[in-house]
């Protein structure tokens, strides 16, 4: 349903009234309920009462939910007028993952994500929520149902197991998914990969198009590789706007905290330009008269490494990404960067990355072998899962994150279970988290709109003119990687991959 | 696998065929949609197998379904677990992992999408020679586990061993590996010869007789587009953890790399941001 034209500050009232409206029929089911079942009514006409209730209760919430539907769907077509305005194009169509059908809605969407929760009795609730449930219907018996497929299948199973092999990559998802837990191949040993140089099979997972014949795997995806690091290459300093000759966006004056996020953003653009062909790094340094030379590291989020000389060579359809390199390795790219780079010991250094980048700045941080050689005082990641990692109280941690952004919350460590069965959450470090209004864009599948570094850029100029941001900005530390002054900065882009 | 619950997950623990029945019943009723190719399914084997079970064990399947609340009174599949085989069918993003000892083998596939998981795991016996690995016994269990999708790591931890460095949520401080002196290079030809001095005994035991192997992939795939992202890496636990790659010669050469207890955690961590990524940037986003 486009409503391409429509006032947006109608269409947010109306999508308020229609969520209220829900509510109401929802709280109303609720108040009712017990009233009713409570009431001392005894006899035939009670008990009928009673159980018609039950109908009308269902339909009561079905109406609730129903508004409520109506409601996100009428939010979301405004959000996509807001976006499609902002951004000068046709409605946002297609969310991060998500197929949508014309209406707008998705499959989950159509199926209820967005409104789970039932409060029917004897509904077992919403399966999502965290209370560690745990039902089993098989008992201890099965501990003993090792040969169940030659002694305890029924026929047509063990006929069907019979004629098949190696299902998985004949029927794709569906026909395999339920049958899995029969049907899925083993993958080999290490002793068969050094005794038949058998390829590392791929995990049993079929891609509608695909490389991986037989589940084998592409032979580069488990390459050994070492980091390898460019020499820096001078980027002028000055208007993002504005680009280089070799089409390279400047790098902004470091005066505030959005434009050292600005910079760990531009670096983004650095990738596939002459002499940065994989993901690159930007050093930009701050010379103060009477002070040592402060550096900035903007560290970009780089997942799409490739081997030396193998970048898509291998995928015979040239739609297969393949994620080279593990996390270890990029941050030791980045750290051959700095090296070259030439950064004195005991320079203040700060660590500034975003999404996977903010992962990188973060392992550095903690490394004690990384922060003896280098003097890093300062952390700012934007969009990056870093509550678990053990950062030095020493070092002044900045972590922004958009209200929605779901990337944060991918963390480890956050629950751990005592003897007891009891769990305690925590963070490991001393880290000023700050967490940003969701931007007006459209959200993508689970907040990942709210993911992009350019949001953050904006949602962060907006803030820090007060409150934490600007507390961060003050600090002696922070104070030493900020100038007004295009005279007193300058900047460097170096390529960062990894090589057989 | 524990028999005993995780804060983080809501868990299921089924017959195999319940499940096999659960997904059978979902896809009925999804069959008109566009996202699932029905026709796919009605052909597989595994639905064939379904429809030609008897009655006697159709009705012990239903009964089992309605005692785990995956059904109603009337056999028809609950609202939500409609929507948990939905996320299992069509979610853009898949982990699977595998963990193996000398004679067991434990597997879950995990479906994220719209900030909710479902993790399906299960268990063989598994017995390896070099001419391969033979599956002689199917534990006849599955074991659905639901989850808020930041809880991923809780889904795969659960088919892990009990050993420390598989199970870390996130390496100790100072523990980021070194490459020096920590990479090794091993072919069949030093593991073969006995009086081969020079690869460490630990390396050694990490490729042929492994405590445990942990096998893992990230995959993303946009609905209806053909550009997939793909991810994988594998670790071998000795006494000490390795992240084992590829020599790249195509001889057959393993390479070892020391890896921290945490690794693995941190690793999945890394590549579920990268499929997030990739998903953004085909939606024509910037990550």
């Amino acid at each position: 349903m486009s409503m391409y034209g429509m006032d947006v500050e109608s269409g947010r009232r109306l999508s308020e009234e229609l969520s209220r409206a829900g509510e109401r029929l929802l709280a109303m089911s609720a108040e009712l309920t017990p009233a009713i079942t409570g009431a001392v009514w005894e006899g035939r006409d009670g008990a009928r009462f009673r159980e018609d209730w039950k109908g009308h209760r269902q339909r009561l919430i079905g109406a609730g939910n129903a508004l409520k539907a109506a409601s996100n769907t009428v939010k979301r077509d405004v959000e996509e007028q807001v976006y499609a305005s902002e951004h000068g194009g046709g409605a946002a169509g297609v969310e991060a993952g998500i197929a949508r059908r014309p209406g707008g809605e998705s499959l989950w969407q159509r199926l209820g994500l967005d409104r789970l929760g039932s409060d029917l009795p004897g509904e077992a609730g919403d399966l999502w929520s965290q209370t560690g449930k745990f039902i089993s219907t098989v008992g201890t018996a099965t501990e003993f149902t090792w040969n169940w497929l030659q002694d305890g299948a029924p026929i047509p199973v063990r006929n069907f197991m019979d004629a098949q092999a190696n299902l998985v990559e004949q029927v794709g998802h569906t026909g395999d998914m339920g049958w899995r837990w029969l049907t899925t191949g083993e993958p080999p040993s290490l002793t068969e990969v050094v005794s038949n140089g058998v390829l590392l099979r791929a995990g049993a997972l079929s891609l509608a198009a695909t490389a991986l014949s037989l589940g084998t795997y592409n032979p580069h995806l488990l390459d050994d590789g070492r980091p390898v690091a460019g020499d820096p290459v001078p980027v002028p300093v000055g208007d993002p706007a504005e680009v280089d000759k070799d089409g390279r966006p400047n790098t902004p004056v470091p005066a505030t905290i959005s434009a050292i996020l600005a910079t760990t953003n531009a670096a983004y653009a650095d990738e596939g330009k002459p002499g940065t062909p994989d993901a690159a790094v930007r050093i930009t340094s701050v010379h103060k008269p009477g002070e040592p030379d402060a550096y900035v590291i903007s560290i970009p989020g780089t997942t799409r490494w490739y081997p030396d000389g193998a970048a898509n060579a291998t995928d015979l359809t040239g739609n297969l990404q393949l994620a080279g390199g593990n996390m270890s390795t990029a941050a030791e790219a980045v750290r051959l960067a700095m090296e070259k780079a030439g950064i004195p010991a005991g320079s203040p250094v700060m660590l500034s990355g975003h999404s996977q980048g903010g992962m990188i700045a973060a392992t550095l941080a903690s490394d004690p072998s990384f922060t003896n050689r280098f003097n890093v005082t300062n952390l700012v990641t934007f969009g990056s899962p870093i509550d678990s990692t053990p950062i030095p109280s020493r070092i002044d941690v900045l972590a922004l994150q958009h209200q929605g952004d779901p990337v944060p919350k991918l963390d480890l460590g956050d629950f751990t279970l005592g003897p007891d069965g009891s769990v305690s959450a925590s963070q490991d470090n001393s880290v000023v988290k700050v967490t940003l209004p969701n931007p007006a864009v459209d959200p993508g599948a689970a907040g990942i709109g709210y993911h992009d570094g350019g949001e953050y850029v904006k949602s962060t100029g907006n803030l820090e003119d007060h409150g934490p941001i600007a507390d961060y900005a003050q600090k002696e530390s922070t104070q030493k990687f900020l100038t007004s002054d295009p005279g007193q900065a300058s900047s460097t882009v170096s390529s960062i991959s990894r090589k057989q | 696998m524990q028999r005993t619950g995780d804060p983080a997950l809501n868990i299921f623990e089924i017959s195999g065929l319940a499940w096999a029945a659960a997904v059978d019943r979902a896809m009925q009723v999804l069959a008109a949609e566009p996202e699932v190719d029905f026709d796919a399914y009605q052909q597989s084997p595994g639905a064939v197998a379904m429809r030609l079970l008897d009655p006697a064990d159709t009705s012990r399947l239903d009964a089992e379904l309605r005692g785990a609340g995956f059904v109603g009174p009337d056999g028809a599949i609950r609202a939500q677990w409609l929507l948990a085989v939905a996320i299992s069918a069509t979610a853009p993003i898949r982990v699977s992992a595998v963990a193996r000892t000398a004679d067991e083998s434990a597997h879950t596939d995990l479906a994220l999408a719209g900030g909710r998981g479902i993790a399906v795991s299960y268990r063989r016996r598994v017995r390896t020679t070099a001419a391969g690995t033979d599956v002689p016994g199917v534990h006849d269990v599955v074991e659905v586990a639901l989850f808020e999708e930041q809880h991923a790591w809780a889904a795969v931890r659960r088919i892990l061993p009990d050993h420390a460095e598989l199970l870390a949520g996130t390496p100790s401080a100072g523990s980021t590996p070194s490459r020096e002196g920590g990479r090794d290079v091993v072919g069949a030809r030093e593991l073969q010869d006995p009086g081969n001095a020079g690869v460490d005994p630990d390396i050694t035991a990490a490729v042929l007789a492994p405590r445990c192997t942990v096998y893992l992939d990230v995959v993303a795939a946009p609905p209806g587009q053909a550009a997939a992202y793909l991810a994988s890496d594998v670790w071998s636990l000795a006494d000490n953890l390795y992240s084992v790659r590829t020599s790249g010669d195509g001889g057959g050469s393993l390479v070892l790399v020391d890896a921290a207890p945490g690794d693995i955690a941190r690793e999945l961590s890394w590549r579920l941001l990268g499929a997030r990524e990739f998903l953004a940037g085909a939606a024509g986003k910037v990550a």
